[in-house]
C-alpha cells in the first residue's frame, strides 16, 4: 500500500467512524434503561402537556424516544396520576428523586385527584415489546368506551353505540365479534384478533375494538 | 410466521432494469471516469459534513440523515484499496484537513440532541381505522396537525364517499344520469385523474365500475350477496369510463346513461392520505407515518438512523407476514381479496372487479405497490391486482412501479429493486 492510498484510507475511515451508526459509540445510550409508563386522566390536557414536557426532559434525559398517545373518556372519571417503573407501581408523592418531585408539584397545579366529566387519558410510555397482549379497548365514534381484560374467559358483552349494537366474546385470550345488527355484518367475518395492535372495526355503528400495545415485530405499521 | 408460500424472484423484472442504465465504455475511460467519481464523492461527503455541523454550531434546523446517506455512498472498505490518481490527491488533502477541523465538533454534536416524542393518535375515519405516528419535539404541535389532518380526511369523506348520502359523489350518482350535475373544482378534478388513470390502465381500472359492486353490495350500505350471471350481464353495459362526460368550463358531470354510478373505493382513500399528509407538512411535522386501513404514506425518518418500518401482511392469515421493508417519503398500497369478501358454495367472492366480467378479478391474492404518492399507489394497486403478475410483466415499463405479487398458487413474485432500495427482508 503506497502513501496515497494510506491517506485516501485513513481519511475515509476517519470521517465514516463517528457519522456511521453501527460503529460508533452512541449505540448504547439509545437504549432506555428501564420501563417506563405515566398515564394521567386530566381535563386540562393544554396546560399539562407542556409542564409534564418540560419535566420528562429534566429528569429523564436518557429516555430519546418516548411514546404519547391520548383517548378521550366518556363519563365520570377520577382525574389522577400514576406512575409505573419497571412494571411497579411508584408512589410518587413519598419519594425524592426529581421526576416524583416534578411530578408532586405537576399533580398539585392541576389539582389531582378529584372527579371529571369526559376527560382525556393521556400515556407516556417506553417501547415493551415482551409486554403480552391483556387489555382491549373499546372505542365508539373516536371516545374509549370500555376497557376489558382479555386474559379472562369472560361471557358476551354487549357492545352499543348510537348507531348499532353488537356482541363481543373473549375466550382464550381472544375476541371475535359474534352478532351485530348491521346489514352487511362484515365485522363478523374478521375473525378473531389476539396480539397487540390487532382491531376489529365495525363501520355502520361506528365501533372499533383493539387491543392494547404495539405488534411484536416492531414495525410502524402494516400493509394489507 | 409465513406458512404454505413459496418465493421466486422476478429476475426479468430486474434484468429489465439494469440493461437500460448499462453504458458499454472502453476500459480506460471506465477507470478513469470511476476515480473521478469517487475523488469527487470524497470532495462531497466532506463538503456536506463541513456545511452540516457548521449549522449545527450556529443551531441551524437540518436533517441529520443526510450525512448517513452521503457516508453510505462512499462505500468506506470498498475504496480504501483503490489506488488514487493524481488529480484527487488535493481533494483527499482537503477532506483530511476538513476532517481534523470538525472531529471535535461531530463528538460535540452528537452529545447535544434533541428530544423527540413518537405521538400517536388513532381516529375512525372514511370507515376504517386511520393512524397517524409522528416524531417531534412538541406534542401540541402534533396534536394540532393531527386534528388539522384528520379534519381535511373528514372534509374529503363529505365530499367523495358514497355511503354519505349528503355527499358530492352521492348526488352525481343520483342525478348524473339524467342531466349535468354541477359540482366543486375538487370532485372534479379527481375523477378526471381516475378516467386518465382508466385511460392509462386499457379499461382495466373504471371508476364507473359503481353498478356492478353495488349489485354485489362491496362498499355500499347493504347486504352482500352473489348475483346472478344475467343481471352481472345486464349490467355490463353501463361500466366504462368514455360514458363519464365531464364539462371543465362550468365544472359539471352528466352520465350518459341512466343507471351508471362512480365507486371512487380505487383512489379516494389514497387522495385523502395525501391531502392528510400535505397539511401535517404544512403544520410543520416532517418525520410522520400515516395508515389508512393499509395504505400507508410514510414522511421523513422514524429516528436518526432509522426509516419507517412497514410489513405487508400474509393473505391468508391476519396475524401472519409476508416480508418487512423501509420506507421513507413514499407510499405503499395494498389490494387484496382478503379485507372483505364472502364465500359461496367454496369459492371466494371479493371487492376488486374486473371491469370487463363483472366478477372479482381471479389472478392473484394480494399485491402492494410502491409510489411517490399514495393516490398513485391505490390505483397502480387496484390495476395491478386485476392484471396479475403475468400481465405486470408483460406490460412493464420504466414507469411502472415497484410491486410485490402473491398468486392464486401462494407463490410471492416481487420486484429485486424494492429488494435493493427498500431493504425488503422476507419473515420466514
Amino acid at each position: 500500500m503506497n502513501r496515497r492510498n494510506f491517506l485516501k484510507g485513513f481519511s475515509l475511515l476517519s470521517f465514516g467512524l463517528p457519522a456511521t451508526p453501527e460503529l460508533s459509540f452512541r449505540r448504547e445510550r439509545t437504549v432506555a434503561p428501564e420501563d417506563f409508563c405515566l398515564n394521567l386522566v386530566t381535563d386540562d390536557s393544554d396546560r399539562a402537556i407542556p409542564m409534564l414536557e418540560t419535566l420528562l426532559a429534566r429528569a429523564l434525559p436518557a429516555y430519546k424516544n418516548l411514546k404519547f398517545s391520548e383517548y378521550k373518556l366518556a363519563g365520570e372519571h377520577m382525574a389522577d396520576l400514576v406512575l409505573i417503573k419497571n412494571r411497579r407501581l411508584l408512589d410518587y408523592k413519598n419519594s425524592a428523586d426529581a421526576l416524583a418531585r416534578g411530578l408532586y408539584e405537576i399533580a398539585k397545579s392541576l389539582s389531582l385527584p378529584r372527579p371529571v366529566q369526559n376527560p382525556v387519558l393521556m400515556k407516556f410510555y417506553t417501547e415493551d415489546r415482551r409486554r403480552a397482549a391483556t387489555t382491549l379497548n373499546i372505542f365508539g365514534n373516536n371516545i374509549l368506551l370500555k376497557q376489558l381484560s382479555l386474559t379472562e374467559n369472560q361471557g358476551a358483552h354487549e357492545v352499543e353505540s348510537e348507531t348499532g349494537r353488537l356482541t363481543l366474546v373473549i375466550r382464550n385470550k381472544s375476541a371475535k365479534i359474534t352478532a351485530a345488527t348491521c346489514r352487511h355484518q362484515t365485522c363478523m367475518t374478521m375473525g378473531s384478533i389476539n396480539a397487540a395492535g390487532q382491531c376489529l372495526v365495525c363501520i355502520p355503528s361506528r365501533l372499533r375494538i383493539a387491543i392494547e400495545g404495539q405488534d411484536e415485530s416492531g414495525l410502524d405499521g402494516v400493509t394489507f | 410466521m409465513n406458512p404454505g408460500l413459496t418465493a421466486s424472484r422476478s429476475d426479468r423484472v430486474f434484468k429489465a432494469k439494469s440493461l437500460q442504465k448499462k453504458q458499454k465504455l472502453s476500459r480506460k475511460a471506465a477507470k478513469t471516469q470511476r476515480y473521478r467519481k469517487e475523488n469527487l464523492c470524497v470532495f462531497f461527503a466532506s463538503l456536506r459534513l463541513c456545511v452540516h455541523f457548521w449549522f449545527r454550531l450556529v443551531g441551524f434546523d437540518h436533517e441529520k440523515f443526510k450525512i448517513v446517506m452521503a457516508m453510505r455512498r462512499l462505500r468506506i472498505l470498498k475504496n480504501c484499496f483503490v489506488p488514487l490518481k493524481r488529480t484527487g490527491f488535493a481533494i483527499t488533502i482537503f477532506s483530511i484537513a476538513a476532517n481534523l477541523l470538525f472531529f471535535p465538533i461531530v463528538l460535540h454534536a452528537q452529545t447535544g440532541e434533541a428530544r423527540l416524542f413518537e405521538v400517536s393518535a388513532t381516529k375512525y375515519l372514511m370507515g376504517t381505522q386511520v393512524d397517524v405516528l409522528a416524531q417531534n419535539e412538541s406534542i401540541q404541535r402534533c396534536k394540532s396537525a393531527f386534528y388539522e389532518a384528520f379534519r381535511e380526511i373528514d372534509r374529503i369523506e363529505n365530499l367523495l364517499s358514497a355511503q354519505r348520502e349528503t355527499s358530492e359523489l352521492a348526488r352525481i350518482n343520483q342525478h348524473a344520469g339524467r342531466g349535468p350535475v354541477k359540482v366543486s373544482w375538487e370532485t372534479l378534478a379527481i375523477i378526471k385523474r381516475a378516467v386518465e388513470y382508466g385511460k392509462k390502465f386499457n379499461g382495466y381500472f373504471d371508476i364507473s365500475i359503481g353498478p356492478i359492486s353495488h349489485l354485489w353490495g362491496f362498499g355500499w350500505e347493504k347486504k352482500i350477496v352473489v348475483p346472478e350471471h344475467n343481471r352481472i350481464v345486464a349490467l355490463l353495459p353501463l361500466v366504462g369510463y368514455g360514458k363519464i362526460i365531464l364539462n371543465e368550463s362550468d365544472t359539471t358531470i352528466a352520465f350518459a346513461r341512466d343507471g351508471m354510478k362512480l365507486d371512487l373505493g380505487g383512489i379516494a382513500k389514497g387522495y385523502a392520505i395525501d391531502r392528510a399528509a400535505l397539511i401535517l407538512r404544512q403544520q410543520g411535522i416532517k418525520n410522520f407515518l400515516l395508515n389508512a386501513d393499509g395504505d400507508i404514506y410514510a414522511a421523513g425518518h422514524k429516528s436518526d438512523h432509522q426509516k419507517w418500518h412497514v410489513g405487508i401482511q400474509h393473505p391468508r392469515s391476519k396475524q401472519a407476514l409476508i416480508a418487512s421493508f423501509e420506507l421513507s417519503d413514499f407510499a405503499v398500497a395494498t389490494s387484496g381479496d382478503y379485507e372483505r369478501f364472502i364465500e359461496a358454495e367454496g369459492k371466494r367472492y371479493h371487492h376488486i372487479f374486473d371491469p370487463r366480467t363483472g366478477y372479482p378479478a381471479p389472478l392473484t391474492q394480494s399485491v402492494s405497490v410502491l409510489a411517490p404518492t399514495a393516490e398513485e399507489a391505490d390505483a397502480w394497486a387496484t390495476y395491478l391486482f386485476i392484471i396479475g403478475f403475468e400481465g405486470y410483466q408483460k406490460n412493464f415499463s420504466p414507469r411502472t412501479p415497484i410491486a410485490l405479487f402473491v398468486d392464486t398458487n401462494d407463490k410471492i413474485h416481487w420486484d429485486a429493486v424494492w429488494e435493493k432500495n427498500y431493504l425488503l427482508k422476507f419473515l420466514d
